[in-house]
């Protein structure tokens, strides 16, 4: 099927890849389809979610490998019994900063994204980890700023 | 910022018609219970932090800027 992107014009996307968000990602209520692309220029580690039915919604998500710590969110038991049965995949919501040096992830609230089950959430973690985690902050003893 | 200190069962009270009430007080966490008129919304914070970085993660990132971006995380990565 074609849909419109925010930053890519029409593409063809295969149906069976689109993503359906099982409770909505917070403050986008309407929206429950998604479907992900990987950022081609950067091995992986940059995607978009880009909204099905709303072209102009489309965020820019980041591989937990950015971090250079190790990043071990505490999944909630009902979560793992039910979006990650089968594999899952871990993202985080980023915010490319005008100014590049204060770009930051979201370690608080990351995406749990089922690429077999096409099923995603966005959850909010019991963890004391930092919902503007500074990318470019880490050399300076990141590990006290999570 | 104004600081009280409170025990388990007391409470505050803000603008007369809105009680904060400390529930439980067992390891690390704090029970409250708020009790408020209907209008006034009441959210953890951390939602409110989450739904606004979540509007910016969704603001349109110029090609050139997101080209410097990648440039500059990968020069972090050869840093490590």
């Amino acid at each position: 099927m074609k849909i419109n992107t925010r930053d890519y014009g029409e593409i063809d996307i295969n149906e069976d890849d689109i993503l359906t968000f099982v409770e909505p990602i917070f403050g986008f209520e309407e929206y429950k389809k998604f479907i992900f692309l990987i950022e081609e220029d950067f091995e992986g580690q940059i995607a978009w979610l880009q909204s099905v039915d709303e072209p102009e919604l489309c965020f820019i998500v980041a591989n937990p490998n950015m971090v250079n710590f190790e990043y071990t969110p505490s999944i909630p038991e009902h979560i793992k019994e039910s979006i990650c049965k089968d594999g899952y995949e871990v993202w985080l919501m980023m915010v490319v900063h005008e100014e590049l040096k204060e770009s930051t992830v979201n370690l608080k609230s990351p995406l749990i994204i089922n690429f077999e089950k096409k099923v995603a959430i966005q959850i909010i973690l019991e963890d004391h980890y930092s919902v503007r985690f500074p990318i470019f902050e880490l050399e300076k003893g990141g590990d006290e700023l999570c | 910022m104004l600081v009280l200190s409170r025990k388990e069962g007391e409470a505050i009270i803000i603008n007369g018609n809105i009680e904060i009430k400390i529930i439980e007080i067992s390891g690390d966490k704090i029970k409250v219970g708020i009790e408020a008129p209907h209008d006034i919304k009441i959210l953890r914070s951390e939602l409110c932090q989450t739904v606004e970085s979540n509007k910016q993660a969704a603001t349109k990132v110029e090609p050139n800027k997101l080209l410097s971006f990648i440039n500059r995380i990968k020069k972090q990565d050869e840093k490590k």
